[in-house]
């Protein structure tokens, strides 16, 4: 039983269900730490121009989670396209179909909480 | 003068005679900071008892209402997603995010302006040393500070977490024992603030409180100037025994008197001891009865702290306390 | 479904999951309903113990200046008051009601690994007991639930901190291994045809509040170790003085302290969508939309841990990420309640006391969720942090958000616990009571916390002017206690005087309800078949040739050996007939041992600390040995054969379980190494006070050593497959001698190292993982050494247990390696970068 249902693998369909969750995390855990990290010590190297490194490497981190939590939404929405013709062929077919639906949903809210949590980002871009 | 005035305010309210006079109240800011906090309050608490009132109502009228006769019932999914979006998710999303950015802008808001003075307040359990380093004071359990200056507050603990608090000029700050850290206060009128340790800290957390005085500026001056005239020399044939005592009775292995051979560093500086408000970090008044009470057990008043109890014959307790008025 | 009225008599299937008579007997129970049960009681009990405690400190809070209790007696009563409810009631209640009900509810016979669940409630039980011993010996824990350092170090706090370090170790790894239990029972026991999409939303919680306490307890569960190594060793981590960092505690306390909060929460919701279906009549509105703000919850609750520190001084920057997450979380409960009064809308349920429960938490829930929102605002929260206003909003939140659906649980299963319906009118009055008594108690709190009443004060002056409020507070509590009291009155009436309740009181849609009141030891005599997410509503489903070949084969069968069948993780489709274990102590002893090792480290006896380990590692070697009878019983009997399935799958239970270990072990390391860099951010030199950098060459030579053994454990794992033709001897072989080699090569360099663990922070946190990661080695080699054991025995040779516990093993060779490696990169070569 490697796969949710035709030509699904079950592989794609956990990276849509979870990606988007899990580059949220990164995102936070990432920016604690960097914002910990950069506001005690600086991050010379990375400053451009005006912006100082910290937050230099904030935008960074924000659009690398950012593109991983739309690619999972993306992979997700795939599946869910694959799967919403068969669904009523079989129990895999209609199970898989729903978790990527549920990983549509979460992705999306994956994405906005780390678009929310990056507004402070740009009212500290010289200093922290 | 000013200061006899508001001692015997304090007095009162420590008494809890002073009815409808909020000493400690996030409700009174008295500091740009602190209204800030409150009308960012006062705008969620407006939007919270609507969101309250919104879903008790809809809760009601779902159990109580009668919907189509349809035993199966299994209700339109379509219109049941659209309520839980729209209503549990987007307009939710819509205020919130909306109150993202207030907190984002208040919160830069609270950045420091150039301080006009800076005042260090080490905390220890369970009482505050206060010193300004620019002029040279030490105290304990009080801060004098010049109305409309803003005033750094460098914070830092002498042994575990504390956390600095006077409701009605700022918010919370820790004092941690391993790195400084601060906040800005500044008064927009002058008056009395309680302030108090917020972070639990042991035995005697309960008691440890302090007063901010925030005073006009040549009033503030003249405290300064007060503060740094040299420290009396006992008049009074009382004082001059009280000062004897204050050496024979062991109290100056933890007390400080600057211009004496007093030089303890365990328990609060007593150098203006006789014009401080109150009494074991805000639990007492500065009375003359309180001051020989503490002095003889302040076991019994303020259990656990670190203050052992001093056996003196009545005629020494009262020359003790005659000394320690005359410290202002 | 049928439903049978009048038991057939009892045939040797009823005799195989009959238990031991006797006390023994009792001790040596493993089923889920018995020892979930047990969590129930016992949980309930810590609740009421914790509700006298917050009483007394309602009284002494009555008037300004009271003198009833005094400082030192007041500490110690929100101490334990917080850390009873928290770690004694709250998690092992919501863990007891996954316990018992699970199996019911996804058609199981038991839980994934019955041994392990009584294992967690003996580790719970002694952990309770040990807490509460402090009373009688007078060394009450006082230092708060959070036991901020460096208040909780040994400077300042006595030996209750070591009382309550290792009470809560306990805890914590009965905890963690429910958590364990309850995921990989969710995954793999859901009868046939109960796909993923199809799972009633209480499994759907604990799933994922399963997943939450593994996370969040291991972080616990390392840090209280830490604490304690400081404590009893003098490991600076924490103590400013030897470098230690004050923050780092909070840090790790918060990272498991927020999620805390919502492990508890989320079951409670996952109760309440069980109970609105049923009394609405129709399935839940927006399933998917409700399983979503379910696992948004579980994941981003992780990111919330700092808001319990704005004031702490760290960078305004960081707070105001936590500040965004914080506030978002607030929308997967707006889709909840929301989707919870789309359901009842238009139905008029019946009021009964399940349901009053379940309207008094959306009140109260949502009045303290909009107080959680303004607390996320840095600047306010600033203000009335660590006040009163706090304690409102929490025990709303805790209170009205989890007791009160726990409570209207109780009333809605007890009828399937005991068989007999609790009394309504006393259930109403019980529920009148509790929630006018818990609004007087808590609504004054949040105007007391305004007027500046700060939290976990013994006394207050009554210049505050919060004498009226906190007056009536203290009788809204004694009000609230009463409504308490008529509540377990009523449990314990009804257990002899409430009405027979049938099978299904209230017309329930999940599986539990087409079982008799109680079910049988065992709840089904064939696995149920389930074609949607409410079986009890639906008829007789479809169902493929496979699916009835193995449900027919498991009728009342097997005989002589307990049996359930596992199922696929997203279709529920029948996969294998996985064996379950029959009553035994090995559960109790091994417990036992853990007992042993912090008690120990208690009376600083180091010696029962070793005997302990020693003991612990030989329980658990001997529990997951198989029992020669029991195998040949399993292997001879033809249920497998009929059901037309294997005896052990791929993706099994013991796969799943190992996954979780090691996530597990992974989060901890995971823990010692965040708190390695945490500690190098606030140091000005690292390594600090001059000690030597670590060694590069030799300690690379070591750590390479395990990913040897790894591939050679991979080769033994290809050659026990059936078809195999080369001996797994040598390759085993091979593992053994890389893992010893490493054992002792890796141990000849630590006792090497030029400084003590107690030197300062930095040599505390390298040597905690450095140390670790040895006995990790040992574990792996010990297994490779049991399965070198079993290849040589005969009868196990070639069988498919043996090559699971192979592939087992190189999973967990696997695991070491890679976190060998990356702590080699973290702590020797990260050192000089």
């Amino acid at each position: 039983m490697l796969h949710g249902g035709d030509g699904v693998s079950r592989l794609r369909l956990a990276a849509g269900l979870l990606g988007g969750m899990v580059a949220w995390l990164l995102h936070l855990a990432g920016a604690w730490y960097i914002a910990e990290w950069g506001c005690q010590r600086g991050f010379p190297a990375l400053a451009l121009g005006p912006l100082n490194g910290v937050v230099v490497a904030l935008l960074g981190l924000t659009v690398a989670t950012v593109g991983l939590a739309a690619g999972a939404g993306m992979i997700a929405r795939r599946c869910r396209r694959e799967l919403a013709t068969v669904r009523e062929e079989g129990i895999a077919a209609a199970a898989g179909y729903d978790t990527a639906r549920l990983g549509v949903m979460l992705d999306a809210a994956g994405l906005m909480i780390i678009l929310v949590q990056s507004i402070p980002i740009f009212f500290y871009l010289r200093a922290c | 003068m000013a200061r006899g005035a508001l001692r015997r305010g304090m007095a009162l309210a420590l008494a809890g005679t002073g009815c409808g006079n909020r000493i400690q109240s996030v409700l009174d800011p008295a500091s740009a900071a602190a209204k800030n906090a409150l009308t960012l309050g006062n705008f969620m608490f407006v939007i919270a008892t609507a969101v309250l009132l919104l879903v008790t109502v809809l809760a009601l009228v779902a159990i109580v209402r009668r919907g189509p006769r349809d035993e199966a019932g299994h209700g339109d999914a379509e219109r049941q997603t659209v309520f839980i979006v729209v209503g549990g998710i987007a307009i939710p999303a819509v205020i919130l995010i909306g109150l993202m950015i207030m907190t984002v802008i208040a919160t830069v808001r609270l950045r420091e302006p150039e301080p006009g003075l800076t005042v260090e307040v080490e905390g220890y359990r369970w009482w505050w040393a206060v010193r300004y380093p620019e002029q040279g004071i030490v105290t304990a359990n009080e801060l004098h500070i010049p109305v409309g200056v803003p005033v750094r507050v460098r914070l830092r603990s002498a042994d575990v977490i504390h956390s600095f608090w006077v409701p009605a000029l700022h918010g919370k700050m820790d004092l941690l024992p391993d790195h400084d850290t601060a906040l800005t206060l500044q008064a927009g009128r002058p008056g009395l603030f309680r302030g108090q340790c917020a972070e639990f800290c042991g035995l005697q957390h309960a008691h440890m409180a302090f007063e901010v005085v925030a005073l006009p500026h040549a009033e503030f001056d003249a405290w300064v100037r007060a503060r740094l005239a040299p420290t009396p020399a006992p008049r009074t044939e009382a004082q001059r025994r009280g000062k004897d005592v204050f050496g024979e009775a062991g109290c100056a292995g933890c007390h400080a008197i600057a211009g004496t051979p007093a030089a303890g560093d365990i328990g609060p500086d007593l150098t203006h001891i006789g014009s401080r408000l109150t009494l074991g970090a805000g639990t007492l008044p500065n009375t003359r009865g309180s001051l020989m009470g503490w002095i003889a057990n302040p076991q019994a008043i303020k259990p656990g702290n670190l203050m052992p109890p001093t056996y003196l014959s009545p005629v020494d307790l009262h020359a003790l306390v005659d000394y320690l008025e005359m410290l202002e | 479904m049928p439903r049978r009225h009048s038991p057939p008599p009892p045939s040797d299937f009823d005799h195989t999951w009959e238990n031991r008579p006797g006390f023994v007997g009792w001790l040596a129970v493993v089923n889920n309903q018995p020892v979930g049960k047990r969590f129930l009681v016992t949980s309930f009990v810590f609740f009421l113990l914790g509700g006298v405690l917050a009483l007394l400190m309602r009284t002494q809070l009555a008037v300004s200046e009271n003198g009833i209790l005094g400082p030192q007696l007041y500490n110690e009563l929100f101490t334990m008051h917080g850390s009873t409810m928290m770690f004694l009631f709250a998690v092992p209640f919501v863990e007891g009601l996954a316990v018992y009900l699970l199996p019911l509810q996804i058609g199981a016979r038991d839980l994934a690994f019955p041994r392990l669940s009584a294992f967690g409630y003996w580790c719970f039980l002694f952990g309770g007991i040990l807490f509460y011993a402090t009373f009688f010996v007078n060394l009450i824990p006082d230092a708060g639930w959070f036991a901020y350092t460096p208040l909780s170090g040994t400077r300042y706090s006595g030996r209750g901190l070591d009382f309550w370090l290792l009470a809560l170790g306990l805890v914590e790894v009965g905890g963690i291994t429910a958590g364990i239990e309850i995921v990989v029972t969710i995954l793999k026991f859901r009868a046939p045809g109960m796909a993923l999409h199809r799972m009633p939303l209480f499994a759907w919680t604990m799933l994922v509040t399963g997943l939450m306490i593994v996370f969040a307890f291991t972080t616990l569960l390392v840090a209280t170790l830490l604490l304690e190594l400081e404590r009893a060793f003098g490991m600076p981590f924490f103590d400013p003085q030897g470098g230690g960092s004050s923050l780092l505690w909070q840090h790790l306390f918060w990272f498991f302290g927020h999620p805390e909060v919502y492990i508890m929460f989320l079951p409670a919701t996952g109760v309440v969508s069980m109970i609105v279906p049923t009394f609405a009549r129709r399935p839940l509105a927006g399933y998917l939309w409700v399983v979503m703000a379910v696992v948004v919850t579980g994941f981003v609750s992780f990111g919330l841990w700092v808001h319990h520190m704005f004031a702490a001084g760290l960078p305004k920057l960081s707070l105001l990420f936590f500040s965004g997450a914080s506030l978002m979380i607030a929308l997967a409960s707006g889709a909840q309640v929301f989707a919870w009064i789309a359901t009842l809308w238009g139905r008029r349920p019946a009021l009964k006391t399940p349901l009053l429960y379940v309207l008094g938490f959306l009140f109260l829930f949502v009045a303290g969720g909009v107080t959680g929102v303004m607390v996320a605002v840095v600047p306010f929260d600033l203000q009335v942090h660590d006040t009163f206003f706090v304690v409102a909003h929490f025990h709303y939140v805790i209170i009205g958000g989890v007791l009160f659906p726990l409570l209207g649980g109780i009333s809605y299963w007890y009828p399937k616990f005991t068989g007999r319906l609790l009394s309504e009118g006393a259930g109403r009055i019980a529920f009148g009571l509790i929630f006018i008594g818990f609004n007087v108690a808590f609504f004054p709190m949040h105007i007391m916390g305004l007027y500046g009443m700060p939290r976990r004060v013994y006394s207050y002056p009554a210049s505050l002017n919060v004498d009226g409020y906190n007056l009536v507070s203290t009788g809204g509590a004694y009000l609230m206690a009463l409504g308490v009291l008529v509540f377990v009155v009523n449990l314990l009436r009804s257990m002899r005087a409430g009405e027979p309740a049938g099978s299904d009181p209230w017309g329930g849609g999940s599986l539990e309800w087409t079982l008799p009141s109680p079910p049988a030891i065992f709840a089904w005599e064939r696995p149920p078949r389930v074609g949607g997410r409410h079986p009890a509503w639906e008829g007789n489903v479809e169902e493929p040739g496979a699916s009835r070949q193995a449900r027919e084969a498991l009728d009342r069968a097997p005989v002589g050996w307990r049996a359930t069948l596992a199922t696929d993780v997203l279709t529920g489709e029948p996969e294998s007939v996985q064996w379950l274990p029959s009553s035994t102590l090995q559960p109790l002893t091994a417990a036992l041992a853990l007992l042993l090792v912090f008690f120990g480290v208690l009376v600083k006896i180091y010696l029962l600390t070793v005997a302990g380990l020693i003991g612990l590692f030989a329980a658990v070697i001997a529990w997951l040995l198989p029992h020669p009878a029991t195998l040949a019983k399993i292997q001879a009997g033809g249920t497998a054969l009929a059901a037309g399935l294997p005896l052990v799958a791929r993706r099994g239970t013991g796969w799943w379980g190992m996954i979780g270990a090691l996530t597990t072990l992974g989060m901890g390391f995971g823990v010692l190494v965040f708190s390695y860099f945490y500690l190098r951010i606030y140091s000005a030199a690292w390594p600090q006070g001059g000690l030597p950098l670590p060694g590069l060459l030799l300690p690379a030579a070591a750590y390479l050593l395990m990913p040897i053994g790894a591939v050679a454990m991979r080769a033994a794992a290809r050659r026990m497959q059936p078809n195999a033709s080369q001996s797994p001897l040598a390759p085993l072989a091979m593992a053994l001698a890389a893992g010893g080699g490493f054992l002792i090569f890796h141990g000849i360099l630590l006792w090497q190292t030029p400084f003590l663990p107690g030197a300062n922070a930095y040599a505390a946190a390298w040597y905690a993982p450095s140390t670790a990661y040895l006995l990790l080695a040992l574990v792996a080699t010990i297994w490779t050494l049991g399965v070198l054991r079993l290849t040589r025995r005969a009868a196990l040779a070639r069988t498919p247990m043996l090559e699971n516990a192979t592939r087992l093993g190189f999973l967990l060779w696997g695991f070491t390696a890679a976190l060998g490696v990356t702590l080699y990169l973290a702590l020797h070569v990260g050192a000089y970068v």
